[in-house]
């Protein structure tokens, strides 16, 4: 039996698609015929979608071109993977949300007049997530999703296992985690503070801003354990309503300091910092000033 | 007769072409889709996250966009780096330029490449499976130099967060042996394969182009140096960095969004090439081993055929194994050299230009910040976006000779500028991170 995959990339950066073609596994189950790669751009010869067992959906929506693909798409796929935190909750093109469109076009394109023509797909008024737009399956997080994840992946495609997602933080599988939360030192910016940084020690507890404690746990604790703070790719743990209150709720249990200034120094984006790749998803009313739109989902699959 | 591609496949990114064959020629239009904004999304951030932002332009070559940022960050701070973290960058740059050189070799050239059978699994095949081997090698190197190969995070304003220990540079100079080994069995086949390739499509002359490239203290410089211009009638000129904007022009359009990109040469506006073809045009020769071996095979090939689009294929390969070559040689220095693995860094206002050789050429990253160390301007231009204008002259070229001898069936004029377009390897995401581009230069 053959299990036909599909990959559809909406605005994108294509490393979740090198991150899984990287995968030795990934690429003997094609050559051995137990995996085909029937859509990719990147990765096949083939100017449609046909109907397939499971579509991964990679990117984040920002035209209403990318709505329509994906809506079109979703009609031909029995499972459908928000593949990458991009897919899943607008990844990094998502900071764009708090710009108004318009102010985004004009100041990258500056001096540049408008276009008058109509070859380019029009910007939605903000990136959404996919599952706003269709009901999803699985969500298989991180920018880009960590090997181990994908190797659960690939076992639930193979040998029918449920796919889940781990349920605690990056700090549980963290090698620099020893429960112990006195900070050593008060908060400071990152920038000041790699001048003494030590890569062995736990990040927050040296003041530091580790996005751990509010990350969903999956990547093994990549960064810390390979001398950087984490930055929260992997985005919210269950049930979250928001990791950059969540990460606030984890401050405050290891900086009880007075004034709460202070910590603002530390962090001096806390949009950018807290929610890097999560603010589509965030419930913080950023949109006020970029005002609503209304997508209608399809809901044929719901 | 209107052809059009649409999607280019086996290329990063959404790419349509269009080809409007008429009375007086064709006319050509790259469109790219994917906007995202990175140039605005970086505005009011803190400098020191822009590292760890700007890889997400391109999963391809993150590696490329991560060190010209923060090489731009340190130059707007004031920064000199230690020696011991420079060459980590050095070696991490060098593994991004060979990991994304195979991923084009085998996962999008390589059914061009298989003397025209109809292959229904490249991915069974021996020579595939040995791709994927070596890959792995140097994907192993970048990722105990980088922390990931997709979207690495180690080099800090100021260094590197992580330098390697000793064992981690023995396993990475064992890694890099090993790939070399493998290629050196690989390269026989393949480049008497990408040769053929290269011949059967010699029957198009294509114009002379400019090219500009990074030249510095190796042979092929990637990390740091000045820009060198070599224009179409061979005129020479070397600038600083910093002063790209003088020679690297972007250039409205009136009727769309998009940019493109000239370089100016005494006066001149010239379109231009960089990338692999154009570092290996202008280099004179190389010394290492392998590498200087394979070369010569390049330059009797470019002899025959001087600056065919085509060649990028080859000057890829030739490349990865002078990355290999080099990563062993900046491994061995390595070790020689204090642990230092960062300067000081302080807050304050600034400017600054990072440039780079990416996999597909140079690549500019430029901002000022605040004096509180937030930015508050960032331009970034991108090789694919230089290269763009060369390829649309290149298919326009191409298919007003096929069209003259006959050739005139779609399909067999769809299939030869996909040969071509995929010999650039574009990267579109990278081009699009702020801009469509839908030009028509070649009217
Ligand atoms: S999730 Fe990350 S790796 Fe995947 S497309 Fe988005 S930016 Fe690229
Ligand atoms: S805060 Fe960061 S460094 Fe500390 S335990 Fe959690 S993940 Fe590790
Ligand atoms: S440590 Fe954090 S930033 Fe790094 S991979 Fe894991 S979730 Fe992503």
């Amino acid at each position: 039996m053959t299990i036909n995959i599909g990959i559809v990339s909406l605005a994108y950066c294509a490393g979740c698609e090198v991150a899984i073609a990287s995968m030795e596994r990934f690429c003997g189950l094609i050559g051995s015929g137990m995996v085909r790669i029937a859509y990719s751009t990147l990765l096949v010869d083939r100017e449609e979608l046909e109907n397939v067992d499971i579509l991964f959906v990679t990117g984040s929506i920002r035209t209403y071109e990318d709505i329509a693909i994906i809506k079109e798409a979703s009609r031909k796929a029995l499972k459908i993977v928000a593949f990458g935190s991009c897919a899943c909750f607008g990844g990094i093109p998502g900071l764009a949300n708090t710009i108004e469109r318009e102010e985004l076009l004009r100041e990258i394109f500056s001096p540049l007049k408008p276009s008058t023509t109509n070859s380019r797909s029009k910007l939605t008024r903000f990136i959404v997530p996919l599952n706003t737009i269709v009901k999803i399956d699985y969500m298989v997080p991180g920018c880009p999703p960590p090997e181990p994840l994908i190797e659960t992946l690939l076992d639930s495609l193979i040998y029918g296992k449920e796919f889940v997602l781990p349920k605690v933080s990056v700090c549980n599988e963290c090698p620099l985690n020893r429960d112990d939360k006195k900070p050593l030192k008060k908060p400071r910016r990152k920038l000041l503070a790699l001048n003494d940084i030590d890569i062995n020690t736990c990040f927050l507890k040296q003041g530091i801003l580790c996005m751990g404690p509010a990350t969903l746990a999956g990547c093994k604790a990549l960064c810390p354990s390979k001398g950087a703070p984490c930055i929260g790719c992997m985005g919210p743990l269950p049930n979250s309503k928001d990791q950059a209150a969540d990460m606030i709720d984890a401050l405050s249990i290891f900086y009880s300091v007075e004034p709460p200034e202070e910590i603002l120094k530390a962090i001096p984006d806390p949009i950018g910092l807290l929610s890097m790749f999560t603010l589509p998803y965030s419930t913080i009313p950023y949109h006020r000033r970029v005002g609503g739109e209304r997508i209608e989902k399809d809901v044929s699959r719901d | 007769m209107l052809v059009e591609i649409k999607p280019v496949t086996r290329i990063e990114g959404h790419l349509y072409a269009y080809i409007d064959i008429g009375e007086g020629g064709a006319r050509v239009q790259l469109r790219a889709e994917g906007f995202r904004g990175f140039e605005k999304i970086l505005i009011g951030r803190p400098i020191e996250e822009a590292p760890n932002i700007v890889p997400r332009i391109c999963g391809v070559c993150p590696v490329a966009h991560h060190l010209a940022s923060v090489k731009a960050v340190e130059a707007a701070l004031g920064v000199e780096i230690p020696r011991a973290s420079r060459m980590v960058r050095e070696v991490m740059g060098l593994g991004g330029v060979a990991q994304s050189h195979l991923l084009q070799l085998g996962f999008l050239l390589y059914p061009d490449i298989e003397h025209g059978e109809e292959v229904r699994n490249i991915y069974s095949t021996q020579l595939f499976k040995m791709f994927i081997v070596l890959r792995k090698c140097v994907l192993r190197i970048v990722d105990i130099s980088g922390g990931r190969h997709v979207h690495p995070f180690n080099a800090v304003p100021g260094g590197v967060l992580k330098l390697p220990l000793r064992e981690d540079i023995d396993v990475m100079r064992t890694e890099a042996k090993n790939g070399l080994k493998i290629l050196s069995e690989l390269y026989g086949e393949l480049r008497e394969r990408i040769e053929s390739f290269i011949e059967s499509n010699t029957d198009v002359v294509y114009r002379r182009k400019s090219m500009a490239v990074l030249v510095g203290s190796k042979e092929i410089e990637f990390y740091d140096g000045m820009v060198k211009i070599i224009d179409d009638n061979n005129a020479e000129l070397l600038f600083q960095p910093s002063r790209y904007m003088e020679f690297i022009v972007e250039e409205p359009i009136e009727y769309s969004y998009s940019k493109n990109v000239y370089i100016t040469i005494n006066g001149a506006k010239k379109i231009f090439r960089v990338g692999p073809l154009s570092r290996l045009t202008t280099l004179r020769e190389i010394q290492h081993g392998v590498s200087g071996e394979f070369y010569k095979d390049f330059k009797a090939v470019l002899s025959k055929w001087p600056q065919h689009p085509l060649l990028y294929n080859l000057a890829r390969l030739i490349e990865v194994a002078y990355c290999l070559e080099k990563i062993i040689e900046v491994l061995d220095e390595l070790q020689n050299t204090p642990a230092t693995p960062r300067a000081k860094t302080m807050v304050e206002e600034g400017e600054g230009i990072g440039i780079v050789e990416a996999p597909r050429g140079l690549l500019i990253h430029h901002y000022r910040c605040s004096g509180d160390g937030l930015i508050t301007y960032a331009n970034i231009i991108t090789p694919t976006t230089m290269n763009i204008a060369a390829m649309e002259q290149d298919i326009k070229e191409l298919v007003e000779t096929l069209i003259e001898r006959q050739l005139n069936n779609v399909e067999y004029i769809k299939k030869r500028v996909l040969y071509l377009i995929r010999s650039y390897d574009p990267c579109i995401s990278c081009s699009t991170h702020t801009i469509h581009i839908s030009p028509n230069s070649s009217s």
